[in-house]
């Protein structure tokens, strides 16, 4: 395949581009809908409409958010795909079914948010099951995704016992996932920040003020606390997520920007306490209080990247080396196909079952004699109307292959006639 | 190219059997629907403005609302098509995305504005009340990001069937305009407003269904009549870029594999049932359209006229996943024409776009090689007459082998042969040597012959065998006409020399410079 040369920014760049942009509007788009749940509930059992108002607006953004963070995502996965296909690809093929899983999840719950969304405000009992639903599938989705970028960091006891449990539930998932959802709701503090700055700005009359008020004191409530909340999953990644290698990377090389990211993310506490906890002060710290978001996605920005850096030289640690040549895997990986059923999935399975039909059924049916069976999968276009490659396997690999599709004993004639050539 | 990985099985349907079912799920719904929905809701806003007539405006705000809610579930759809032929289809995948990298990344800047305008579109109704103008232009670049993406995606597309020029240039430019790319695009386009107006005939049947004063019934009425005319029309100017797709079809598969054009096959071939049945279920599906919904509306809202509209829907589906089925199977036994197998294994090195690895050794390695052999192979295998007798010839390798039964014979080798210890840039190197006829210099200087005979043996600086002894200081022990009589008859343990006179001398010079 061919080189792709990313200019200017390089391929590093273009990935961390691509991903910050997706993680930033992942993580509001997916504790949005929690946020606006309990936001909600909040609201009605104090009989404060104003709650429901920021309820309907996040979850009005969290709708285009996700959208716009879905195709980011289809983004991150295809320049994954050009420039690094040997670590995308192993991923897909280790978590398959659960990258299935997680996309019934976004489905599912992108509809109920609909459901969610067209339902505020009307007297429809279901709304708030609506919502609860819509606010757990996404936390399904976080699972997923901190398995598989955890992995990629430290993959556990996978490359001894290829259990995909193991590699689900590799070290660095739980720690990961709890840092994810603190930093998601910290992310959608920040982003009731920003609206409410923008309401503020917009408003004209008491009521609309007293409104912005309200909402910058909720938002920047939410932000600090969580934020504050992510020392402890981060210690967690630090001293048990983490592979000693990767932690003394941390602690070590990655020591400045690590730091860095914490002092920035300090500031934007900072500037959020004391611009935006006394109210009164109103938008007079409204440049202070973007700069505070500023802040924070530079700290999200460098977390990321040293996360990525502590992976070492490997695409993923352990398992994929930087050319991406396999290192410590499952024996499953390395031997070569040996059982007809491995043949059978390797070389035939793409299509049968499926378009193709049942490829045992039609070996019995239509070549119940090996040695025509061997002339037809050897050269299967001598057969008019069929469309199937030729195998292209050894000797060894067809006996086993043909005691697969028609029992043993072909198999065995298949050996018998290798032994004796003509 | 990905590592090998155990495949991933696919219970019941198979893995293509769940890429077809993915992408019938997606593409009606979320591609044609999202590409149409926008330009039809846009001009009947317009009508609507000129001809005064609040009808075409409620109908042009349903289908926003509608679009708003496709274009979410539809950008997840296509990350579960890229993520399901990511995981399936890992070989195939990492080749297109290869091929199309630019274009790809060049898609999502068109679906985030696909995704943006449309919301704006959808926002803004009632805000933009007095400056339609503006809101239109919003509605139309909502449509031009879906068009726009489905540029690209139906450049990959039709790249399987016609890779055309890039097979020999590997050019992503030549890739995404290939030969059959634009008339199938037009045909995805008109298809686009096709399978729009029959959905839209579902949702004038709904909002029939569920009409609660005289006026909304008009409403539906009016709505299932327009959708109808769309969908007749539409359907039927498929025609025109459905023989232009096939005679750029024809061509640009006709030279690209030894199996030739696929059109015979549809024209009269296994796979005449689909495309024909498909074509006449289309048709059909036009008359029922027409002598219900476009002639009679009011009565086509209730009773079997009703079921009949549903039924032309089915209709319309069933000649999609025909067609799509028809293109799919033409293509077999390639996933990529001529390039690819369906097993994702590629047909040949195809210059610039290929694996070199799979199908033959880099040529520039048969230098190297040919040391290696010396050491390594020729104690026991000759080439061009020259080497040791106990195994076979190794004359004329490359007709004999593929590279990758040679690499796997070099790891796992028959009874008898030891297997080739050594890096793969070593086994990369020896193939290379093997495959370039092997022209065994045997008339090359004394060092090369030390190497390709006694190296494997003998040492000389620390570098070659263990088994003899070093022969670092030999002309310290033997002048040139000793050496030259043990190279011709060895003590016990070494085997005789068996090379020209000149080449014996060669290396006794060599030997005696050390």
């Amino acid at each position: 395949m061919q080189d792709i040369n990313v200019p200017i920014i390089g391929s590093r760049g273009l990935m961390t581009l691509v991903s910050l942009a997706h993680i930033l509007l992942v993580s509001i788009a997916g504790t949005g809908p929690l946020v606006a749940y309990v936001i909600e509930g909040v609201g009605s059992r104090r009989g404060d409409e104003r709650h429901k108002r920021v309820a309907k607006a996040l979850v009005t953004s969290v709708l285009e958010l996700a959208v716009v963070g879905g195709i980011l995502g289809s983004g991150v996965v295809v320049v994954l795909v050009g420039l690094y296909p040997p670590a995308i690809t192993m991923l897909a093929n280790i978590f398959f079914w659960f990258l299935v899983l997680q996309l019934v999840c976004f489905i599912a719950g992108l509809a109920f948010l609909f459901a969610y969304y067209y339902t505020f405000g009307k007297p429809d009992s279901r709304h708030r099951i609506w919502g609860l639903v819509a606010a757990i599938l996404p936390l399904i989705v976080k699972v997923v995704f901190s398995a598989g970028v955890g992995f990629t960091n430290n993959p556990g006891s996978w490359p001894e016992s290829g259990s995909i449990w193991a590699a689900v539930f590799n070290p660095m998932t739980v720690p990961m996932l709890l840092h994810r959802l603190l930093a998601g709701v910290s992310l959608v503090g920040f982003f009731i920040v920003g609206y409410a700055l923008w309401r503020a700005r917009r408003a004209k009359e008491e009521e609309e003020h007293s409104y912005a008020r309200f909402t910058l004191q909720l938002g920047v409530r939410l932000a600090l606390w969580s934020t504050i909340a992510q020392i402890i999953p981060g210690l967690l990644i630090l001293f048990v997520g983490l592979p000693p290698e990767g932690r003394a990377a941390v602690l070590g090389t990655l020591l400045l920007p690590w730091v860095l990211a914490l002092v920035l993310g300090l500031v934007a506490l900072l500037l959020l306490y004391l611009f935006a906890g006394r109210p009164e002060k109103g938008p007079n710290g409204s440049p202070l209080l973007w700069l505070a978001v500023i802040c924070i996605v530079v700290t999200t920005g460098l977390m990321g990247y040293v996360r990525s850096q502590a992976r070492g030289s490997d695409m993923m640690f352990r398992v994929l080396d930087e050319e991406g040549e396999l290192q410590e895997v499952p024996e499953v990986y390395l031997q070569p196909p040996v059982s007809g059923e491995a043949v059978f999935k390797a070389n035939c399975s793409a299509c049968h079952p499926g378009l193709a039909g049942d490829a045992v059924s039609k070996a019995r049916s239509r070549h119940p004699d090996p040695a025509d069976l061997v002339g037809f999968l050897r050269d299967p276009g001598a057969t008019a109307g069929v469309a199937m490659p030729p195998f292209s396997g050894s000797e060894e690999e067809l006996s086993v292959l043909l005691s697969y599709l028609l029992g043993p004993e072909a198999g065995e004639w298949s050996r018998r006639r290798q032994r004796s050539p003509r | 190219m990905p590592p090998s990985m155990p495949p991933i099985d696919v219970p019941l349907v198979g893995r293509s059997g769940w890429i077809a079912i993915i992408a019938l799920l997606h593409i009606p719904f979320f591609v044609n629907f999202v590409m149409g929905a926008p330009v039809l809701a846009v001009i009947s806003e317009y009508v609507g403005l000129k001809k005064n007539d609040p009808r075409y405006d409620r109908f042009a705000r349903h289908l926003s609302h509608m679009l708003l809610v496709t274009v979410g579930v539809g950008a997840f759809g296509g990350v579960g098509l890229v993520a399901s032929n990511l995981g399936l289809f890992p070989r195939f995948f990492s080749v297109g995305a290869n091929a199309f990298f630019w274009p790809l990344l060049l898609e999502l800047p068109a679906f985030l504005v696909e995704a943006i305008f449309i919301a704006v579109y959808r926002y803004t109704w009632d805000r933009l009340a007095e400056r339609r103008g503006l809101h239109m232009l919003f509605g139309l670049l909502g449509a031009f990001g879906a068009w726009g993406s489905g540029f690209i995606v139906n450049g990959l597309a039709t790249f399987m069937l016609t890779p055309g020029r890039w097979v020999e240039t590997g050019s992503w430019l030549h890739a995404w305009f290939n030969p059959t790319m634009l008339p199938a695009y037009v045909h995805r386009s008109v298809a686009a407003f096709s399978i729009t107006a029959f959905f839209t005939m579902l949702y004038a049947l709904w909002m029939g269904r569920r009409a609660g004063s005289e006026e909304d019934r008009d409403y539906a009425a009016w709505a299932l009549g327009y959708a109808g005319r769309w969908a007749v029309v539409s359907t039927a100017l498929q025609f025109f870029p459905g023989v232009w797709y096939m005679i750029k079809a024809h061509q640009g598969t006709a030279s690209g594999a030894p199996e030739g054009s696929v059109i015979p096959k549809l024209l009269g071939g296994p796979l005449t049932p689909y495309w024909f049945g498909g074509i006449i279920i289309a048709a059909a599906a036009i008359l029922v359209v027409w002598f219900t919904a476009a002639q009679n509306p009011q009565a086509s809202l209730r009773g079997l006229r009703r079921w009949l509209v549903t039924l032309s829907v089915l209709m319309i589906l069933v000649t999609t996943a025909f067609m799509g089925f028809t293109r799919e199977r033409s293509r077999k036994p390639y996933l990529i024409y001529g390039v690819m197998y369906g097993n994702q294994t590629l047909v040949e090195t195809a210059a610039g776009g290929a694996d070199a690895e799979t199908a033959a050794p880099d040529p520039g390695a048969a230098a190297a090689g040919k040391t290696l052999f010396g050491r390594k192979c020729a104690i026991c295998h000759s080439l061009g007459g020259e080497g040791g007798t106990v195994g076979p010839a190794l004359d004329h390798t490359g007709d004999r082998y593929d590279w990758a039964d040679l690499k796997e014979l070099l790891r796992v080798p028959p009874a008898g042969m030891p297997p080739f210890v050594g890096s793969d840039d070593e086994r990369e190197a020896i193939g290379a040597f093997l495959f370039s006829g092997g022209e065994v210099a045997t008339t090359g200087a004394g060092g090369s012959i030390f190497q390709q005979k006694c190296a494997i043996c003998h040492s000389l600086g620390g570098e070659g065998g263990v088994v003899g002894p070093a022969l670092d200081d030999i002309g310290a022990k033997h002048d040139a006409a000793a050496l030259e009589g043990i190279l011709l008859k060895p003590a016990a343990g070494m085997p005789p020399f068996g090379g020209s006179d000149a080449e014996r001398k060669a290396t006794v010079d060599f030997l005696l410079s050390q």
